[in-house]
């Protein structure tokens, strides 16, 4: 025992020598460390040539409504009373650009304000008898345009009043264009969303529903300018209409004058409305949805049935849809929507309620929809069950319902500063540590960063009141609050203890996340209904809720439909036989929407105007990529090919060509006219032997994404080429941050081409990498990660969010992630072309490629003519616009189409900063050319890379093995399919 | 058949003709039954592996692309296989090497859990615990995985490591092609508690409790000798199943593999025989040569598998 603790002490001994050593060595070599690099700053920091004057000035942001509301109660204002001022619209007092047309349309027989995109600015001169609140009211009339909503800046006297006023939003009118009529396998078609312009008179509200009530805005007596600036889409106006705010009566004082009025209760009333008829509806994207619940009416029966409206689609605040009704008697009626609300984890969500287009008392301004599993009927009742009562005369009358933020709003404002306070704290945090501290040095934090432990603090607090805020909404405690109490608990455990921070650097940048999660989630406001009720308020409704058993014989009916249903196939299946003509079959390696829309088109335009029909089939994404079990060719080998395949992976076309099973292009006489649809450089892969055998339809490209705040902050401009990269990175890495850059062969392509070299030899039999060029290429590529210390694998979209990584060349995805997920970083981060190098004629060569997604016709297609007109149809400029314009009103922003027509890419609603970006780094697009046995260089490209970045190899000794092993395999392709192998 | 002999026989000898008949309906009673109830598994086995490996078989003596017919090129494959394909060996040294390690470990390790387990009051939960991930898809355990070993300064590993100061930059665990091989190794190992592992569960409560108490008397003074004279020897079946099982297992690794470290993996570090097989058939179409490989790693697993049986059933039979 006793030798046992000895030996025991002496463990400890030495442990503890170790480790005291170890830290000293730390201690000291960061101390050197920080001294060296300080210097190194001083001596980049005014020499970095990159241009400073290229970056906007951060535009700061204007206080949102709520806080100006705030500000004019504090001073006072009250809202106005006394008669509305009218201005008709055609009174303008000045305007920009073209002077507007006047022309008269829909149901205004005189001629009216036409405001297209020329006139860039209105401006109308109005004088206000009194001083007070008002609200501004247009009639506005919606104009062709690219099926987005109208927007436009307001601007009292000169200036924005508040930041919602930077972007005024006048919807559209959308409709089904009719019942929907069933296909041939039984199923519901969801009919087309059309355009009815209608004239609507409108208060200035919110369009993303934060606040329920319209905007007041402040007008002293006296003579002031309203400015209307063009953001996007035409209209037409009739009038401005400045009027005081409409005060709305609470229930209680509404009741009063029912009784005053004598208006009683109707009897024996039961009007039936089903909500997937046919609403009005501001946004096309909200419609009708299918539930296959067995209550429902009408019920789905194991089939596709169109019997809901809303769902998770109707979750925007703002959206809204309009029901037209009729009772057959005048008196006072409840209201009743059978509604589920079984989204997100507890929190309620809101409805303004409105008939006739006004709100009838408070209670529907802001009417929660509580969190249930299951259907329900809805009475529109007071907390307290008492059914509100709505006064209805005989004859015709509207409902609607439009998605509210309501409650929520305040929080989410709050929680907007909390996350950029958060991103900047990480940030300052990071510029002293490092994005990877050492967890043996006290970085002596709370002295460093000046008012660190405070802000933190202050970010804890705040939580907390938001945590109670939302407590206070809903019934029971929803996971957000959760969540938000964890990410106090670990503030607070930094306030208390400093030194521990940097080692929960990580938890920093979670919580950042997670809160821009929550952020999003808050946001949304879903909502489903089968159907309203108006009836005489004794009315007894039925219990909407399935039971066990009803459920059961449902599911039942689904699993003995699945016996019988094709479901692979879209919309209408055809046999081609009788009266069905041609038909062709077509595979749409994406998403059922995708292909749905791509069906419904064909339907419309392509079938009247060819004769031919199409069958489609969808197969899950990424099934016709190559390298993988490829469903193309086992259908192939098996005889049994569609005619034409979509989504598929660009060296597959030229993989099958090189066996015969896909069909050359250029015999069609059009073909050269087609091919001017997309850029030269994107047709390169699918070229082979003299022809071509695939037309590109989506196209990534890779973009210089930056943070505008942390550049500027920095002092560092754009860098337009590599050389400025290199002269920024110093500054970027003083500080902690650093450059994102893709490790994959992706990367190797734009440094080949910028340094003018080639994948492959003239006649693409052997490889071009041997060439002086290349070497170059390789050593810029590979110094990236081995000089520059580049991050091989970073999850760029939360580290740049985080900040950690405030610019870097991304592709697209990246791209729609960013202006969709990342509401914290609005207006704080922009794009660029990619970085290039510098010719010798003083230009800069940014060449770059991006992967593409081809269309191919199959030899075993015995309908080729078809198949190519199909094609030729599908990548139009008009289809590809109408599809790209479809997909984002049905699926959203997310689902944008980068599609490879150059034309059609241009009318997809880009902003309009980032479409120059965008075309301009499209003038530089080259893809890789694809030839025999040409899956082995990026193959041997990759090995070559980590060769030299991980294993450490000399890089001319890795790419001269890389550029061997490609020969070879070559050669060995060019002999099995009897080409005669280069000449060495 | 039979009916037609007896409609063509004269009616002069019927006795013995139908003692026979009956002698040979009744032998046919006895098999064909037999057959009868074999046959749904006879004829999916069949059609399903035996002509499918019959004609792989004919295809690695071809040149066949899928989209065009297959052509008879001899034993061009095979030739080009053994003395030409430098890639082909690096797979073979892979999947040794994996075999080698991961075959063994894995069946010791789920021999002895089994082992641990059965003595284990909560016996069912435990096995559950293990079982579990052998029969959850290898992609979707992978995404657990690949969090875990991310090269990435937050991956799971490289965040502890960092922070306890052992490494001091993040090491690109399934890309360095210097942990590309253990990485996939430790993970399968956590995913091989499989069908071996239930075995060994049941054939440890099949043993004889008599035998234990006999041992006890014969004087085995502790758990491993009673593991090591009793449980192993009456084990004899479970683990002879076991082993094969394990052999082919090792073997027939890819899913993890691919979903780990990508397919081709970097500098083929983790290039095994099959992911070899799958390179020359769904990325460079040469399905007659991937079949000549099918057919080589067929012989080798079937041999190993024969070399197991007699390692384990020497003894007995």
């Amino acid at each position: 025992m006793k030798e046992d603790r000895s030996k025991r002490t002496g463990w400890r001994k030495i442990a503890v020598w170790t480790l005291s050593l170890l830290m000293l060595n730390v201690a000291v070599g960061d101390g050197m460390l920080s001294h060296a690099s300080e210097r190194l700053r001083d001596r980049y920091l005014n020499q970095s040539g990159t241009d400073l004057g290229e970056l906007d000035v951060v535009k700061i942001l204007k206080p949102p409504y709520g806080n100006t509301l705030a500000e004019y109660e504090k001073k006072g204002y009250r809202p106005a009373s006394g008669p509305e001022i009218v201005i008709p619209a055609n009174r303008y007092s000045a305007y920009g650009g073209e002077k507007p047309a006047e022309k008269p349309f829909g149901d205004r027989s005189h001629p009216v304000l036409e405001w297209h995109k020329e006139s860039e600015w209105l401006e109308w001169t109005v004088d206000v008898p009194e001083s007070g609140l008002y609200t501004i009211h247009v009639d506005y009339y919606p104009l062709p345009g690219k099926r987005l909503p109208i927007q436009r800046e307001l601007s009292i006297d000169g200036e924005v009043p508040f930041r919602e006023a930077e972007r005024i939003y006048f919807f559209r009118n959308w409709v089904d264009r009719g019942q929907p009529i069933q296909n041939n396998q039984g199923d519901d078609v969801r009919p087309k969303q059309v355009e009815k312009p209608v004239w609507m008179s409108v208060p200035l509200v919110d369009g993303n529903g934060l606040y329920p009530q319209p905007f007041q805005f402040y007008f002293s007596a006296g003579k002031h300018v309203i400015r209307l600036s063009y953001l996007q889409e035409p209209m037409a106006v009739d009038q401005i209409r400045i009027a005081p705010p409409e005060q709305i009566a609470g229930y209680d004082d509404v009741k009063r004058t029912y009784d005053e009025r004598g208006y009683k209760p109707v009897q024996n009333v039961n009007v039936k409305v089903q909500a997937e008829d046919n609403p009005y509806k501001s946004d096309p994207t909200i419609r009708r949805e299918s539930n296959g619940d067995p209550l429902m009416e009408p019920a789905s029966e194991g089939r596709f049935r169109l019997n809901a409206f809303g769902d998770w689609r109707w979750r925007k605040g703002g959206q809204k849809a309009t029901w037209t009704f009729s009772v057959p008697e005048s008196g006072l009626y409840k209201i009743g929507l059978k509604v589920g609300q079984w989204w997100g984890d507890g929190l309620p969500s809101y409805r303004q309620i409105q008939i006739d287009g006004k709100v009838p008392f408070k209670e529907f301004e802001l009417y929660p929809f509580s969190y249930s599993r299951d259907w329900r009927i809805e009475t529109l009742d007071r907390k307290d069950g008492e059914p509100l009562l709505v006064y209805l005369e005989k004859g015709e009358h509207t409902m609607t319902l439009t998605a509210e933020v309501g409650p929520y709003q305040p929080i989410v404002e709050a929680l907007t500063v909390d996350t950029q306070k958060l991103a900047d704290i990480n940030r300052r945090i990071i510029m002293i540590t490092g994005p990877t501290p050492d967890p043996n040095f006290d970085y002596e934090l709370d002295k460093r960063v000046p008012d660190l432990i405070k802000d933190i603090q202050a970010l804890a607090d705040d939580l907390g009141v938001q945590m109670k805020a939302l407590q206070s909404i809903s019934d029971r405690e929803p996971s957000i609050v959760n969540s938000l109490r964890m990410m106090k608990s670990t503030f607070e455990r930094m306030v208390k203890r400093p030194d521990t921070i940097p080692l929960q650097l990580t938890e920093l940048t979670n919580s950042q996340t997670n809160l821009g999660t929550w952020l999003m989630n808050l946001q949304n406001q879903p909502l489903v209904m089968d159907y309203f009720l108006i009836s005489a308020p004794d009315t007894k409704w039925p219990n909407v809720k399935s039971n066990v058993f009803q459920k059961m014989s449902s599911t039942f009916k689904n699993f003995l439909a699945s016996f019988t249903k094709d479901y692979t196939g879209i919309g209408n299946v055809y046999k081609g036989e009788g009266t069905d003509g041609t038909v062709i079959d077509v595979w749409v390696s994406r998403g059922r929407e995708w292909a749905e829309i791509m069906k419904e088109l064909a339907e419309e335009d392509f079938t009247p105007k060819t004769g031919i029909r199409i069958n489609v089939n969808t197969l899950p994404a990424g099934q016709l990529n190559s390298g993988t079990v490829n469903t193309l060719l086992l259908a192939a080998s098996s005889g049994r090919a569609p005619d034409v395949a979509t989504g598929v992976d660009s060296t597959l076309p030229v993989e099958f060509a090189i066996r015969d099973a896909s069909v050359d292009l250029t015999q069609f006489a059009d073909y050269p006219e087609v091919a001017k649809r997309f850029l030269p450089g994107a047709m390169i892969p699918f070229k082979y032997k003299n022809g071509s055998y695939a037309l590109p339809e989506t196209q990534d490209f890779n973009l210089l994404i930056y943070r505008t705040d942390i550049l500027k902050e920095l002092g560092i401009g754009i860098p337009q080429t590599w050389e400025q990269v290199y002269e920024i990175l110093p500054i970027l890495q003083q500080n902690g941050l650093q450059f994102y850059y893709p490790p994959t062969y992706l990367g190797f392509l734009p440094f080949l081409y910028q340094n003018k070299g080639e994948y492959y030899s003239k006649d693409g039999l052997k490889s071009g990498l041997d060439s002086p060029q290349a070497f170059q290429a390789f050593t810029e590529w590979t110094e990236l990660y081995t000089n520059y210390k580049f991050p091989v694998i970073a999850d760029f979209f939360n580290r740049f969010r985080t900040g950690e990584m405030p610019i870097g060349v991304s592709n697209y995805w990246t791209y729609v992630l960013l202006s969709t997920a990342a509401p914290e970083l609005v207006g704080r981060w922009g794009i660029a072309p990619a970085p290039g190098h510098l010719n010798a004629d003083g230009t800069i060569d940014r060449t770059t490629g991006g992967q593409l997604q081809s269309a191919v016709i199959f030899k075993q297609s015995k309908k080729q003519k078809e198949a190519w007109e199909f094609i030729k149809w599908w990548t139009s400029t008009d289809v590809q616009t109408q599809f790209g314009q479809e997909l984002e009103a049905l699926l959203g922003v997310e689902a944008r189409w980068n599609t490879a027509n150059m034309e059609a890419f241009s009318q997809l609603p880009w902003p309009e900063e980032d479409l120059q970006a965008l075309t301009e780094q499209w003038k530089y697009f080259k893809e890789q050319p694809y030839v025999l046995g040409g899956y082995f260089t990026p193959r041997h490209i990759d090995n070559a890379w980590n060769r030299v970045v991980l294993a450490g190899q000399n890089t001319r000794e890795s790419l001269e093995k890389a550029v061997k092993d490609i020969n070879k395999e070559l050669e060995a392709k060019q002999k099995e399919f009897g080409v005669s192998p280069a000449t060495k | 058949m039979e009916t037609n002999v007896e409609i063509a026989n004269s009616p002069l000898q019927p006795s013995i003709r139908k003692t026979r008949k009956l002698k040979m309906s009744n032998h046919w009673k006895k098999v064909g039954l037999g057959y009868l109830f074999l046959s749904p598994f006879l004829i999916l086995f069949i059609t399903f592996t035996v002509v499918p490996v019959i004609q792989s078989m004919w295809l690695s003596f071809t040149y066949y692309n899928m989209l065009q017919p297959a052509r008879w090129i001899g034993l061009a494959n095979y030739s080009v296989l053994f003395l030409e394909d430098d890639i082909f060996l690096k797979a073979i040294k892979n999947t040794v090497i994996f075999a080698v390690i991961t075959g063994p470990v894995s069946y010791m390790l789920s021999f002895m859990l089994a082992w641990i387990i059965d003595t284990l009051k909560g016996r069912m939960l435990f096995s559950l615990a293990f079982y579990v991930p052998s029969i959850t898809s290898g992609i979707a355990l992978s995404v657990v995985w690949l969090y875990i070993f991310s090269g990435d300064r937050y991956g799971l590993l490289n965040h502890w490591l960092l922070n306890w100061g052992i490494i001091s930059e993040p090491v690109l665990w399934v890309t360095n092609t210097k942990t590309i091989l253990p990485v996939v190794m430790i993970v399968s190992l956590w995913m091989s508690m499989g069908t071996g592992f239930l075995v060994f569960l049941a054939g440890l409560q099949n043993v004889s409790k008599e035998l234990y108490e006999a041992g006890a008397i014969d004087g085995i003074a502790n758990k491993f000798q009673e593991l090591w004279y009793i449980t192993v020897p009456s084990m004899k079946p479970q683990l002879l199943f076991g082993a094969v099982n394990a052999i082919v297992a090792s073997f027939g690794v890819f899913d993890i593999a691919v979903a780990m470290a990508g397919m081709p993996s970097p500098n083929y570090a983790a290039h095994t025989i099959i992911s070899h097989l799958y390179d020359y058939a769904f990325i460079r179409f040469e399905l007659g040569y991937a079949s000549a490989i099918a057919v080589v790693l067929f012989l080798v697993t079937l041999g190993l598998g024969r070399m197991a049986m007699k390692l384990f059933s020497s003894n007995d039979e």
